[in-house]
């Protein structure tokens, strides 16, 4: 009985540290994941949060997932400060990730189409430029970000065609010019190494000032680090009790990492992480 | 089936099926991203590209992407869903102009037309789309082939308006707007039709005048401006049908004869008289149609047990001269006219 009695209380003991498998490897081996730099709920009409950005002044911006309407946020006031949209009414669509370049905000949908747009004060429609990426057929994006050691855009693909057992992340890089840069290709037999199961399936990216790219998964709850020639340098599974769906992710200037979770029936919620020795 | 019932069936069948077609669009627009891109406008975003470039200015980054063309799989099906969802709007479009147009009668090639058209349209809009040099060379080819024809009725054209409107929507991808406009469309159209709204006639059961009615019709004497006795006004109406035709055939070849002047020249008004005695009553009625009608002409002087039935095709502006008509009638010397009427030949039914 004492037995069993010390095993609980171990295990008990163990708490969050269950729940979060880490790692002390690369950028997120720099993030204590068990504890929260601060977290927030969402209103109403973010519940179905697709995509995250941050702004270099620190705002967040996020997007709904079947129009084109974009919230920015104050995190220090943990609130939504303008709402803007594109079309009158707003365009409908798959929207999977937003990211902005200095002032060129992307807009992506899950079949490629790229909506490019500027800032507009609260409540007004923004004009935008649409192209396509011509990714639709080969990849179902789902992450959105700007690497900007390249310049280029990143495009996750939650699946990708042809499926050999590889994760892809494909880069279209600004300046036309340049044409496509190759995609970065990760080995799913390579995953599980690094404690992440071999159905990552990515809902976001983000590129880590060390030029490394995190990826985030909703389906298996985890957060992977990829080098830029796409072999895993660490992984780290979320608390699922934390992180019911998370779908958005992004870095702040400040090296704060926010992850935006979709509702699923609850509100959703940003939760932040700052690198380990800062604490916010 | 009666008439009242089979016009009841035929508006329930354009009520049911835009129910189902719009249960049906939304339960694909929920499950097939082809149809929410069909609905969605994405394609039709050119007037906010344009703002774009208004408010980027001239130093605008070049895009990231290519335009928006999509794979080769990805337009054609587009289109396919695009035009198929024109022709199912245009439909119930059709339906409705036969239900308004069964007595009056159609044209085949009307219908097919209002079916092929946005189609077409939906086609032609989508491969012009963002294409300003295509748009052009189109305009060219279009003025260069001048494709022209003359529709028997204006309200044709509206239909035709409508037809390429759900196209241009369709090609747009904006079926939303397209479904909307045939909806709306169609009520406007209904309401109008069954409420006969500006018809002169709207109070005369049966629609448009036959010209039976027009000669002798009871049901068109109310409408009638008549002098003299009654009794042989009411003698005027033929007993026998047979008869009745007969003179509806003759007179109706005069009236086609009619048909054939521009309108503002076209007789509108039959004056029936009855009289003892043609000449004289001749003597007194064509110097006053020289008077007050702007043109006329003795159809017919028909022999009858007392007397003649003259009848004279006159066209008179407007109900203040058919009054002037009437009360000169009235003051006709005695014994000339024994009683007449005028009826209107405005809203006769026309025979295709």
């Amino acid at each position: 009985m004492k037995t069993l009695a010390a095993l609980v209380a171990g295990v008990l003991s163990l708490g969050p540290t269950m729940s979060v498998a880490q790692t002390t490897r690369g950028v997120l081996g720099e993030y204590d994941l068990e504890r929260r730099a601060g977290r927030f709920d969402l209103p109403g009409r973010l519940d179905e949060v697709s995509g995250l950005a941050v702004a270099p002044d620190g705002r967040l911006f996020a997007h709904d997932d079947e129009r084109a309407v974009v919230h920015a946020i104050d995190p220090s006031e943990q609130e939504v400060t303008t709402s803007f949209w594109l079309g009158d009414p707003p365009v409908a669509g798959d929207f999977e990730g937003i990211t902005l370049v200095g002032e060129r905000f992307f807009l992506v949908t899950s079949r490629g189409l790229l909506y490019e747009f500027r800032e507009m004060p609260d409540g007004r429609e923004a004009p935008y430029r649409l192209t396509d990426t011509e990714l639709g057929a080969v990849c179902e994006i789902e992450g959105l970000d700007h690497d900007p050691v390249d310049d280029a855009l990143l495009f996750a693909c939650k699946v990708s065609a042809p499926e050999r057992g590889t994760i892809v992340v494909h880069r279209i890089p600004l300046d036309p010019t340049r044409g496509r840069l190759s995609p970065i290709v990760v080995e799913r037999r390579l995953l599980a190494a690094h404690g992440v199961d071999a159905d990552f399936a990515p809902s976001a990216v983000a590129v880590t000032p060390a030029g490394s790219l995190l990826l985030l998964s909703a389906q298996s709850s985890a957060l992977l680090e990829i080098g830029r020639d796409g072999v895993p340098i660490a992984g780290v599974t979320l608390a699922r009790d934390r992180h019911r769906q998370p779908e958005g992710l992004a870095l702040g200037p400040d090296g704060t990492m926010y992850i935006a979770d979709e509702g699923d029936g609850r509100d959703a919620r940003i939760t932040a992480y700052a690198p380990r020795g800062r604490g916010r | 089936m009666s008439k009242s019932s089979g016009r009841t069936a035929g508006l329930g069948r354009v009520a049911i099926y835009y129910v189902v077609f719009v249960a049906l669009l939304v339960l694909a627009v929920q499950n097939l991203p082809l149809v929410r891109d069909a609905m969605s406008g994405a394609y039709g975003g050119s007037a906010a590209a344009q703002e774009f470039s208004d408010l980027v200015g001239t130093n605008a980054p070049p895009p990231v992407g290519a335009p928006l063309t999509g794979s080769a799989w990805d337009q054609a099906l587009l289109a396919l869903v695009s035009m198929l969802g024109a022709l199912a709007i245009m439909i119930p479009v059709t339906w409705v102009y036969m239900i308004t147009r069964r007595h009056r009668g159609y044209d085949e090639s009307v219908i097919h037309t209002l079916l092929i058209l946005p189609v077409a349209v939906t086609g032609i809009v989508m491969v012009v789309l963002g294409r300003l040099e295509i748009a052009f060379a189109l305009a060219g080819i279009v003025a260069a082939v001048r494709f022209r024809t003359t529709l028997d009725d204006t309200k044709d054209a509206v239909y035709v308006f409508l037809a390429i409107g759900v196209g241009i929507a369709s090609g747009v991808q904006e079926i939303g707007i397209a479904l909307a406009l045939s909806i709306v469309f169609n009520a406007v159209v209904l309401v109008l039709w069954s409420t006969r709204f500006g018809n002169i006639y709207a109070d005369t059961p049966g629609g448009a005048l036959g010209l039976g009615d027009v000669l002798a019709g009871p049901g068109s004497g109310a409408r009638a401006l008549s002098v003299g006795d009654p009794a042989i006004l009411a003698a005027a109406a033929p007993a026998e049908l047979a008869e009745l035709a007969e003179r509806a055939a003759r007179i109706e070849r005069l009236i086609a004869e009619e048909r054939t002047k521009k309108k503002a020249k076209r007789a509108n008004t039959l004056l029936l008289v009855h009289a003892p005695a043609a000449a004289p009553a001749q003597g007194f009625l064509e110097p006053l149609l020289d008077e007050l009608s702007e043109r006329w002409k003795l159809a017919e002087i028909e022999q009858r047990d007392e007397g003649v039935l003259l009848q004279y095709l006159a066209r008179l502006e407007g109900e203040a001269v058919q009054g002037a008509v009437m009360d000169r009638l009235r003051d006709a010397p005695q014994g000339t006219l024994a009683a007449a009427e005028l009826r209107s030949l405005k809203g006769l039914k026309s025979r295709a």
